[in-house]
């Protein structure tokens, strides 16, 4: 199943880069709820249309996808992240030098970072293998040690290491891939 | 926290810090609509048909029996300043050509993004100079100042150069200009501003050489008003998708009269 889903992925993201009409489609049918879900929290009743610019500035800026940079997931969640920002602070004043432009994106970047970070890592949650997503559950909303953790679900204490590793791992990539090159 | 994770801490810091900061939300709590699937399609069908397409039934009142074109509008939702949006098409010319025409409706005057330009300014070129033609009218722009502007660098940059305008030709040399960073283009854009000196339009006018020496010469589109838009900007384009000014300009200077 987890094969199928990787080549499935794969094949999306092929497909992104050479342009290929079924990828927007099919983009918007696996992310749109994680786009519309980062926009409603963070600009209310305006979410529609600032998915809406998600999903036109990935289309134009598809040859931008960097897979090893993170996952498609990733990526849209960082075009979701500085849309909203350029609404929040378009919606709270009137237009600025360009010079301005700056200052006012970080006035309301930490709000915003704060909401997409966490939910990047609760999509990437979903997609890590159960035993990794266990051991990461465990550890960080039940407060279990790894000793606690190996003993719950009957596994090696280094295998339970292995998961919590490889599974941090993986949303810290996430992260990273969810901030792009847009680092203001 | 137990205390054998603080290495992994140490290791993942941004994962292991959003972990903490809370239940995680859901991140597919809603489903979006076909609605918004459509407003997306649609703009990018326009966007790829550079600017012009044929409307088809879901946005003809009467059904396929009306035939007709519309100009591409971008999708609503920073205003218009901030997404460089300028004031588009001459609306007296647009109304003229409706007037002539009945098919004809719909002249939004909205801009895409800079990368969409010259397709957009081909089909505006359709617009503006083809139909005209074809129905035997003829269009008034505002004419607009033949004009240069000194650029003088702003933040850090070494560079200096000048525009001049020329009817729709704008030239631009420009001298030491460092090389841009990585995955990121010059852009220029024409501003239009306030009274007081703020920018309230901006338009995207092409892409600059990341070359030291820069002798380029670029076309204004027809939709934009180059009596209004004045100033000559050049900026720092991240490549990451994001179609609007990045804030983070070089170059800018006044065009004058000359």
């Amino acid at each position: 199943m987890t094969a199928m889903i990787c080549e499935m992925v794969a094949t999306l993201e092929d497909r992104l880069v050479t342009g290929e009409d079924s990828a927007l489609r099919d983009m918007f049918d696996e992310y749109g709820p994680l786009v519309l879900s980062i926009c409603r929290r963070l600009v209310g009743d305006d979410a529609e249309d600032v998915a809406q610019q998600v999903f036109l500035a990935a289309w134009r800026g598809r040859l931008s996808f960097d897979p090893s940079k993170g996952s498609i997931a990733a990526w849209l969640a960082g075009i979701s992240r500085f849309k909203s920002i350029d609404f929040l602070r378009a919606k709270g004043r009137r237009p600025s030098t360009p010079d301005e432009h700056i200052a006012d994106r970080q006035a309301v970047e930490p709000a915003v970072n704060g909401v997409v970070d966490q939910m990047v890592l609760a999509s990437a949650l979903q997609t890590l293998p159960p035993a990794r997503r266990d051991v990461i559950t465990l550890g960080f909303y039940e407060n279990l040690s790894h000793p606690e953790i190996a003993a719950r679900l009957d596994l090696p204490l280094g295998t339970v290491k292995s998961h919590m590793r490889r599974g941090l791992e993986a949303m810290q990539r996430e992260l990273e891939g969810s901030y792009g090159r847009r680092l203001l | 926290m137990v205390a054998d994770f603080s290495d992994l801490e140490r290791e993942f810091p941004d994962a292991v810090r959003a972990l903490r900061s809370g239940p995680l939300p859901n991140p597919q709590s809603e489903r979006p609509s076909e609605q918004l699937w459509h407003s997306i399609s649609s703009a990018v069908a326009q966007e790829r048909s550079g600017g012009l397409r044929l409307v088809d039934e879901f946005d003809s009142p009467n059904g396929r029996d009306q035939t007709r074109f519309r100009q591409v509008s971008s999708p609503p939702m920073v205003d218009d300043s901030q997404r460089g949006v300028g004031n588009g098409i001459n609306p007296d010319f647009a109304q003229s050509v409706a007037e002539q025409d009945s098919s004809v409706v719909e002249m939004a005057p909205r801009r895409l993004g800079r990368r969409m330009a010259i397709g957009f300014a081909s089909a505006a070129a359709v617009i503006l100079v083809g139909i005209p033609l074809a129905l035997g009218l003829r269009g008034e722009n505002s004419p607009g100042l033949d004009g240069a502007a000194e650029l003088a660098a702003i933040g850090n940059s070494s560079a200096d150069g000048e525009a001049a305008l020329t009817g729709r030709t704008l030239s631009v040399g420009i001298d030491a200009l460092e090389s841009a960073p990585e995955s990121s283009t010059y852009e220029l854009w024409l501003l239009q501003v306030d009274a007081a000196g703020a920018p309230v339009g901006i338009e995207w006018i092409g892409t600059v050489d990341n070359t030291a020496t820069v002798d380029q010469t670029f076309e204004v589109p027809a939709e934009i008003d180059t009596g209004l838009y004045t100033v000559v900007d050049v900026s720092i384009e991240p490549d990451d998708g994001d179609l609007s000014h990045s804030g983070n300009s070089i170059l800018r200077g006044q065009l004058t009269q000359s």
